[in-house]
């Protein structure tokens, strides 16, 4: 029952990423003046043959309407055009780099759980103490530090000064491991290579922190708020009355009933951490698909910017329908 | 079983100090059902979270003794009163919809105190049964048995329902059955029937009567409904701004009521049979307890027997008759109504 719903809800956001596609479509081709001009950029030294390569990428001399059909035919057959640049189909582009990103963004993800529930937790069952004070005011720093500063001062502190910990790229160059699904955690387990998977963690964990702090700091105020809420509650009372401890009432009767809209906002963090980690890419030496839009952004690599904005646009409609089925499972009152 | 005495709940807030319980004494025998009567604000509630201990921060309990079965639950540490709450004393919330948990099973939700009372623990050897299934299954088949006592139609089925799926009445019997589950010595109702309609509200009283009759449970019944405790307790305790004002057996009270708030509230009562006595409210407001930390009698202001002195002096509660006892003016030692 409730699997033929999820699966109904699935079906649904089809004609959003329609929708998406269309959008992305028309973005480049209804601007006012010639498309050419406006992907490449005026300032930039164009040649013939790059014109001529990118009229043929984009089907630019048929009339629009064929244009949509045979940017309609490719993305159903997972066709997203060719790099520029790279002159290789955008999805493998794609394909190559995503194990970095998800990696790099599923460390910030677990950083962040792991201090922000508890502080967030703690803060509100001990309100206004001085772990609350602190607590709060330490979030509010990691919401207003850029990461670009924060991974600058952690390297310099742990790569530079005290040399615990790697800086750059996902692996030592001394380290060999064998690519099976292209994330170095899973393929070192897989192929049982300790030295990899340590190795592995130890360069995954700084960027985790760069990406995450932010939002952990966000997820702790939005559990404290939500968890202060739940405290007020009369079924709180109830489960005193019946004899439970006061810890145990949180853990047991408020946790599940606080996630709730710490759930949203994960939800949106998630496409923040998968579309958001240009900057944190970039200075760790990450090779992932933040650092991929970068490099197609400063090559003019038109398809394949176009490439990977449909694929965040995607992430997005995703993420918000994991968030949906999430609460179904938390909160009985709520159907799909 | 139960004696509460000079009991004294407060609550520090912006504008003073809150005085929600202010010297509360009555007591309770086995088997007996205690009404405490009061319009809404008047303390009721707060005392019946004293007795437990679990009034609200930034409320405390600041004076006074509760003994319960010769144990003064002031001196219990935190560990004995969880093994008393739910087990021995056990409360029945006044908001059905907003007490039981939107996140769980009713049934689970009636299970619970069982398991944190090890109800049905076995002596088991260790690691023989390590995910209690016998345990489980006894506590799943008495959640049954009460959600029947209780008059929870198909109980196998509505054991898996959540409380939105429970209709008010529902959900009321529920938290009654909740209450029930380790079969507590004193049951605490604060105002059990508020927040259903009158067919529902008989039903649920009447199932309250069952319960202190089979399992000889004494009740506290809180209720702002004189008519309510009138036909269901034995003594009846009236509760005005954090005080006792009149407390005694309740044909006493009821056909002699001596403080003129119980007079008020009698007056106020609908009767059925005579059609042309006029139903009279109490005119004015409860007061508002911040300001309150004057001496003399909170009712004054509403009062038609009052003197100048209701204000002068503090009024201490005089038993009139054996266990009948009254805070008013007109019934202190040295000026004693002739009439009364
Ligand atoms: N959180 C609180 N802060 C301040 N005062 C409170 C609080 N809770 C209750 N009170 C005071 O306690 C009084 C008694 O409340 P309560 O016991 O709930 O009344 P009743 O149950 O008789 O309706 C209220 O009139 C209010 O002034
Ligand atoms: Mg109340």
């Amino acid at each position: 029952m409730k699997g033929i719903k999820i699966l109904e809800r699935l079906i649904a956001t089809i004609p959003v990423v329609l929708g998406i596609a269309i959008i992305v479509f028309l973005f480049m081709r209804l601007t006012p003046g010639d498309p050419v001009d406006i992907m490449m950029g005026k300032a930039g030294m164009v040649t013939e043959a790059e014109i001529e390569a990118l009229q043929r990428e984009f089907n630019l001399n048929e009339p629009l309407h064929v244009q949509l059909f045979l940017f309609f035919k490719g993305l159903l057959a997972g066709d997203l055009g060719n790099s520029m640049a790279r002159g290789v189909p955008v999805t493998k582009l794609i394909k190559d780099t995503l194990p970095a990103t998800i990696e790099l963004a599923g460390g910030a993800l677990i950083f962040a759980l792991i201090i922000a529930l508890p502080i967030g937790i703690i803060s509100a069952v001990k309100q206004n103490s001085y772990i609350d004070k602190a607590a709060m005011a330490v979030s509010f720093v990691g919401i207003s530090m850029p990461a670009f500063w924060l991974g600058i001062v952690l390297i310099i502190l742990f790569s530079v000064n005290l040399n615990l910990l790697p800086s750059q790229s996902r692996l030592s160059h001394m380290i060999n491991l064998q690519h099976i699904t292209g994330f170095y955690i899973i393929d070192s387990i897989l192929t049982g290579n300790m030295p990899a998977l340590i190795n592995a963690l130890k360069h995954l964990f700084l960027p985790s922190i760069t990406l995450g702090a932010s939002m952990a700091a966000i997820i702790a105020r939005v559990m404290r708020s939500s968890m202060l809420e739940v405290l007020k509650q009369d079924y709180v009372m109830l489960a005193r009355a019946k004899g439970l401890s006061k810890w145990m009432v949180v853990i047991k009767h408020c946790i599940k009933n606080a996630m709730m809209p710490t759930i949203t906002v994960v939800g949106m963090q998630v496409g923040v951490l998968l579309g958001g980690n240009m900057i944190v890419e970039s200075v760790f030496g990450w090779p992932g698909l933040g650092r991929l839009v970068v490099d197609a952004i400063f090559n003019r690599d038109y398809p394949l910017v176009q490439g990977v904005v449909m694929f965040y646009a995607i992430i997005f409609v995703l993420a918000n329908f994991t968030v949906d089925v999430i609460y179904t499972y938390i909160n009985p009152k709520i159907e799909l | 079983m139960l004696n509460v005495k000079n009991l004294k709940t407060i609550f520090p807030t912006d504008r003073g100090i809150v005085k929600a319980v202010d010297g509360v004494d009555f007591s309770l025998k086995h088997g007996e059902i205690v009404g405490l009567v009061g319009e809404s604000g008047s303390g009721k509630s707060m005392t019946m979270l004293s007795i437990l201990r679990l009034v609200p921060p930034p409320g405390r309990v600041d004076n006074g003794e509760i003994i319960f079965e010769g144990k003064n639950l002031g001196d219990a540490s935190p560990r004995e009163m969880m093994r008393i709450r739910g087990k021995e004393i056990a409360m029945i919330f006044q908001d059905p919809m907003t007490t039981l948990n939107p996140v769980f099973k009713i049934g689970e939700q009636i299970r619970e105190s069982m398991r944190i009372h090890g109800l049905f623990k076995e002596n088991e050897v260790f690691f023989r049964d390590l995910f209690k299934k016998k345990q489980k299954a006894k506590e799943y088949n008495r959640a049954i048995e009460l959600m029947k006592e209780v008059g929870i139609p198909a109980p196998h089925l509505r054991y898996n329902d959540y409380p939105h799926q429970f209709s008010g009445g529902m959900q009321q019997r529920a938290l009654i059955a909740i209450a029930l589950a380790c079969e507590p010595k004193l049951l605490l109702a604060d105002e059990p029937t508020t927040a259903l309609d009158v067919t529902i509200q008989a039903q649920i009283l009447e199932l309250l009567k069952k319960v202190n009759k089979i399992h000889r449970t004494s009740i506290i019944l809180v209720t702002h409904d004189l008519a309510v405790a009138a036909e269901f307790c034995h003594e009846i305790a009236v509760m005005y701004a954090g005080k006792i004002v009149e407390r005694g057996p309740v044909d006493k009270v009821i056909e002699n009521p001596k403080h003129p708030y119980t007079k008020g509230l009698l007056a106020s009562i609908p009767k059925i049979t005579k059609v042309k006595k006029k139903i009279k409210a109490i005119p004015g407001n409860v007061p508002d307890l911040a300001g309150l930390d004057k001496t003399g009698c909170a009712f004054f202001d509403r009062c038609d027997e009052v003197v100048p002195r209701c204000k002068e002096v503090e009024i201490p509660m005089e038993e009139v008759r054996p266990g009948e006892f009254v805070r008013c003016i007109h019934y202190t030692s040295k000026g004693v109504r002739a009439s009364g």
